[in-house]
């Protein structure tokens, strides 16, 4: 007997209803669509991930994020407040504190002048620490941001409002509203990765870098330094690379036989998902091996293979969206500058910490512009917040120089992808507890990111609860002036 | 979970999204917990499904499926045995990991043969693995 006309005689229950309830939906269907002929029609086939062209002109078709877990001390790094510096050790004026709370520290603090040496830098002029040498060396590629400003002085918060636009949980993150908006131009790479360095989870949790209520296909995917880079991309003890394949074949006539009789293209989707899978087996493994760069490469990041750190995740971030991956998020732990402890200390805690930072971030912009990728690959280095002019309230009687959370003006820095480069944007009051001029709130950071990618930060929605959510919520304003 | 679209406990849906990532391939591919039941439904499989390669292939398809399969899905499934069953037979390491590794060893009940087992593993895997097995039509 016909192979196919077995199977309809051999139809059981379920295929009749499923069949039927096809039928009779189909007919339901063509009148609603008569109704609304106009609508658009959500796409239910189709790879989600595929490549797609933003509706404005996009200067940056990628996005890398160092994200400094803890928030680094930028008085220390990246505003040189030689009037705090004079002050150091005095009362901070009542008017500065007057109202606020601070997250360690009550009364009234002592102000913290930095005791870091200050340089400036190329062409710009640029002034930056001596606590990071080797970004003095592409200051001229640097768009500097010195008036940030958040709304939340804890962590989590604070991480969150960064990268979802809300301090509470549960919406999606920048890098999967980027995916989703964008898809992917690696088929066989995962379009959204996320990699930790120093062994500590961001403070928001996996919700840093989630895709909340976006399908989950856009949610990062966390590749490790140790082991699979990715969960069970390798085959099972026993299993060879031409088994899988074996195996996959008969999978994939197996699902042919049932996609033809029952003409779902949501089993074509899956046999198309089963070959990615097999190609990732072998791409994700070989993108993810440093081993291969040659030692010149591995040098300038300070980058050794078989190491968890962020110099490594430098270097891979640069292999991945040089392989066409979209979106790579970086977080590295250590930079909560409290001064509870000596590494914590913003003389040699900072020089410590920063020498394991600034040289891959360094050696990550000139390596992307060695290839070409800086033009259009935007690079942003954040963290949650800044911290205080002052010390510390619980560490200010100690020796260890540490400094509180701060949100009302910080340092930030982007580099690449249709930025100003050499340039300084905005300003702190003397002091450094306000911002003096050219105001930008996270969600200002937000639409203008989103600008550099090609879309209006309005318009990238997604409905979810009965209204369009966007990752700007109801704010955010183009920041024109850091443009190129 | 996250992998399946389940909500992670920060968020609740009433509607989960049908996604279709090959995350979730590499996980139903490789996963110890799907190697393991592949395992055991090959065991069963050999012990329940009567002497005949085809006779075996039926039962696990009818097990993971409910439903009896069309000659060319069982001719394509004694096809991917026989073919595993000559390759684990000339590389016993593989075999016996394939059989066993993480089940353990086949009780006495069956036959010692591991290459036939980690052939018969093979099949179940792929049949835990059908559009079908995933979705029902």
């Amino acid at each position: 007997m016909d192979p196919i006309l077995a199977a309809k005689v051999l139809a059981t229950r379920r295929h009749l209803l499923g069949s039927m309830a096809g039928g009779i939906g189909a007919i339901a269907m063509h009148d609603l669509l008569a109704a609304t002929a106009s609508a658009p029609q959500p796409a239910v086939t189709g790879d989600p991930m595929a490549p797609k062209l933003p509706p404005l002109l996009a200067k940056a078709k990628r996005m890398i994020v160092i994200h400094l877990t803890g928030s680094p001390p930028h008085l220390d790094l990246y505003d040189h407040k030689p009037e705090l510096v004079k002050h150091d050790g005095q009362d901070c004026p009542a008017e500065t504190i007057a109202g606020k709370k601070f997250a360690f520290t009550s009364g009234t603090p002592k102000l913290l002048g930095t005791p870091r040496k200050w340089t400036k830098c190329g062409e710009s002029g640029m002034e930056l620490s001596d606590a990071i040498p080797n970004l003095h060396r592409v200051a001229d590629k640097l768009c500097l941001v010195r008036s940030m400003f958040t709304d939340q002085f804890n962590h989590a918060p604070a991480e969150l409002m960064v990268y979802t636009g809300s301090p509470r949980a549960g919406r999606p993150s920048l890098g999967s509203w980027v995916t989703y908006g964008l898809g992917t131009e690696n088929a066989n790479l995962p379009g959204f990765v996320t990699l930790i360095s120093s062994g500590v989870q961001p403070n928001g949790g996996t919700t840093s870098f989630g895709s909340g209520f976006l399908p989950s296909v856009y949610q990062g995917v966390q590749c490790r330094s140790k082991g699979d880079p990715v969960l069970y991309v390798s085959d099972p003890p026993g299993m060879n690379r031409a088994m899988r394949r074996k195996t996959l074949d008969a999978l994939k006539d197996l699902n042919e036989l049932q996609a033809r009789q029952l003409g779902n293209p949501e089993t074509v989707t899956r046999i198309a998902q089963y070959e990615l899978a097999f190609r990732m087996q072998a791409s994700v493994p070989d993108v993810m091996d440093i081993s291969k760069e040659p030692q010149a490469v591995l040098d300038a990041y300070g980058a050794k293979p078989g190491q968890s750190s962020l110099a490594n995740n430098c270097l891979l971030a640069r292999r991945l969206v040089e392989q066409g991956v979209r979106f790579v998020h970086l977080f590295d732990w250590g930079w909560d500058f409290h001064g509870t402890n000596p590494n914590e200390d913003i003389r040699d805690g900072l020089t410590k910490k920063a020498a394991t930072f600034d040289k891959p971030a360094a050696a990550l912009i000139e390596d992307l512009e060695t290839r070409g990728l800086l033009k259009d690959t935007l690079v942003l280095c954040t963290g949650e917040f800044g911290r205080t002019p002052f010390r510390e309230g619980r560490t200010a009687a100690g020796s260890i120089l540490g400094r509180d959370h701060y949100p009302d003006c910080y340092s930030i820095w982007m580099a690449g992808g249709g930025v100003k480069p050499g340039y300084v944007h905005g300003a702190s009051d003397d002091l450094g507890f306000k911002v003096a001029s050219d105001m930008v709130h996270i969600h200002d950071l937000q639409a203008t990111i989103l600008h550099l990618l090609g879309f209006d930060h309005t318009k990238l929605t997604y409905r979810f609860q009965g209204r369009d959510f966007r990752l700007t919520d109801v704010h955010g304003h183009v920041v024109n002036q850091i443009l190129a | 979970m996250a992998t399946f679209d389940a909500p992670s406990r920060e968020v609740c849906t009433i509607r989960r999204p049908r996604t279709n990532t090959p995350l979730q391939a590499l996980v139903t591919m490789n996963d110890p917990a799907y190697v393991e039941a592949a395992q055991a439904l090959a065991r069963r499989m050999v012990r329940e499904g009567g002497a005949t390669t085809a006779d075996r292939a039926v039962r696990g398809f009818r097990l993971v499926l409910a439903r009896q399969p069309v000659a060319a899905e069982v001719d394509r499934l004694v096809k991917l045995h026989d073919d595993a069953r000559a390759e684990y037979a000339a590389a016993p390491g593989d075999a016996k990991n394939m059989a066993t590794d993480p089940l353990g060893p086949p009780s006495a009940d069956l036959p010692a043969d591991l290459a036939d087992l980690a052939a018969w593993t093979v099949v179940a895997n792929v049949i835990l693995n059908l559009d079908e097995a995933f979705m029902c039509p």
